[in-house]
């Protein structure tokens, strides 16, 4: 097997799975927001840990 | 004037998650990835296509997370240009919403042409032309105008008649495509020699597959047509969000199943696959499916059919959509914002959408209008990923979110910078694409402001 077809596959497995990665993530937020009723930037932010440094 | 507008009727919200998410797959799956295929692996190779479908859908993933969010906040008709006139306003605002009517409007065109290309295909298999001494390019030219035409009475029919019209035919060409994924499976196991195929992995190196990306990347942008179903669909804050997401995992999944069918069940005897692909053109795809099904030709084709027609449903619908929201907000007259009694649909928003597709359909060179539409629809989507901070910032806690995305702001930076390389690669492949749109744009920026000089006039 060739190193391009080696990085390829690895690409094509690796960005496959990260698709489904977050689309779980995603769904499981959405999920965890419309539940709890959560509403704004701060409250969700908070509840759902996805702040990042001092955003 | 005010009371006017309180009374007037709104638009009806009825479509379901599995509508919505139907239409976003509808408006993805256009012919184009019949004929895109086949090309994409001559240009790029075997293992060139599935990664740039790969990667091109990680990239529209992105982008998907920030139309899901703000969709989610702000669920109003017109997608993208309403979040650009939420973020910024102003000129920057109008020309977010011009360049998007447009582009969707054009598209439109572009799939009306499409199903009267195949249509003449068909019908040229039977000799329809010669026995009837007709002319096959003015049957084309009319064949797409009465197609848009019937799409254009869909839509003023109500935007249940039209989620429903797409749940059909997105059905229709997804057994299709799921027939020649599973053939393509199944060669897999029977004759695993076929591997073979996938050497020369990338013929022509790394730097074909952003090419690949840039022509195939409008093949992934559902997300917009889902944006502009806000006002239209249940639980808007939950749903719209999710029928992003699913509308582009499944198309992700199906580009990869077929690309990989295409490929796998293809015979092409001492030549290689790419270099086959390269010679077919943009019959390859069909071609290669005859080699996988029995009447693969014709499924092929049918299925073209019925994806153009999917994909003008969508883009009729967006377009009147976008209209519509600019003319709620002032951007353009308001009567433009009317809402029919009886069809509860925006039938001036839709008059004026038909009339540009119509025209084009009827008169344009639409392949290069369309790639400019591509750049439009590229243009749109980096003001989008930037609306995304300053609505943040400036109305964060204000609104009231069903969707928040992870890992900002790495992911709307990441879709920024690239839609911004692919957009520039564009230019490589029609150089008239990038003059159609700087016209285009002149055109908004007179229209602005001539508007806002009458705004001014009024107001004095």
């Amino acid at each position: 097997m060739t190193t391009n077809k080696i990085i390829g596959l690895a690409i094509i497995i690796g960005g496959y799975g990260l698709i489904w990665f977050l689309l779980l993530k995603s769904k499981n937020i959405i999920e965890i927001i419309n539940k709890k009723e959560l509403k704004n930037l701060d409250e969700i932010e908070d509840e759902l840990d996805l702040k990042v440094g001092d955003n | 004037m005010a009371e006017e507008t309180d009374k007037q009727p709104e638009l009806s919200r009825d479509l379901t998650l599995f509508q919505v998410t139907m239409m976003g797959v509808g408006m993805m799956i256009g012919a184009g990835v019949f004929v895109a295929t086949g090309i994409a692996i001559g240009v790029s190779g075997p293992g060139g296509v599935l990664i740039a479908f790969i990667l091109n859908g990680l990239l529209a993933f992105f982008s998907s997370m920030t139309y899901a969010e703000l969709a989610s906040a702000i669920p109003k008709a017109g997608g993208g240009y309403t979040y650009i006139n939420e973020a910024f306003g102003g000129i920057i605002g109008f020309m977010g919403g011009w360049l998007s009517w447009f582009g969707h409007a054009i598209s439109g065109s572009l799939y009306a042409i499409t199903f009267a290309k195949y249509s003449s295909l068909l019908l040229e298999g039977i000799n329809f032309f010669e026995k009837f001494s007709l002319n096959q390019n003015l049957f084309m030219r009319v064949t797409a105008v009465i197609i848009a035409l019937v799409f254009v009475f869909i839509n003023y029919k109500g935007s249940s008649e039209t989620g429903n019209t797409s749940v059909y035919i997105t059905l229709g060409k997804l057994s299709v495509l799921g027939l020649i994924g599973v053939a393509g499976i199944r060669a897999a196991f029977l004759q695993p020699d076929n591997f073979s195929n996938f050497s020369p992995f990338l013929p022509k190196g790394w730097g074909k597959i952003l090419v690949t990306m840039g022509f195939t990347y409008i093949a992934f942008e559902g997300y917009e047509v889902i944006a502009q179903a806000g006002e239209e669909t249940v639980n808007p804050k939950k749903n719209i969000p999710k029928a992003i997401f699913y509308s582009l995992v499944i198309v992700v999944s199906i580009y990869v199943i077929i690309a990989f069918a295409t490929i796998i069940g293809v015979e092409t005897g001492e030549i290689a696959v790419w270099k086959w692909f390269e010679q077919e053109g943009t019959t390859g795809f069909a071609n290669a499916v005859k080699h996988l099904l029995p009447y693969g030709g014709i499924m092929v084709s049918v299925a073209a059919l019925l994806s153009s027609t999917s994909a003008l449903n969508a883009t009729t619908y967006s377009s009147t959509r976008v209209a519509y929201a600019m003319g709620k907000n002032g951007s353009l007259p308001k009567k433009i914002s009317k809402i029919s009694k009886n069809s509860k649909t925006p039938h001036i928003a839709l008059l004026l959408s038909s009339i540009i597709i119509v025209l084009v359909a009827a008169t344009l060179p639409v392949e290069d209008v369309a790639a400019g539409a591509d750049i439009m629809f590229l243009l749109i989507f980096m003001f989008v990923n930037l609306a995304v901070f300053k609505i943040r910032k400036e109305q964060g806690n204000e609104l009231n979110y069903g969707y928040l995305m992870p890992y900002f702001p790495f992911v709307p930076i990441v879709a920024i910078i690239m839609q911004f390389i692919l957009s520039i690669r564009l230019f490589d492949l029609s150089i008239i694409a990038w003059v159609t749109s700087g016209i285009w744009i002149g055109l908004g920026l007179l229209m602005y402001f001539i508007f806002q000089d009458k705004d001014e006039a009024k107001v004095n």
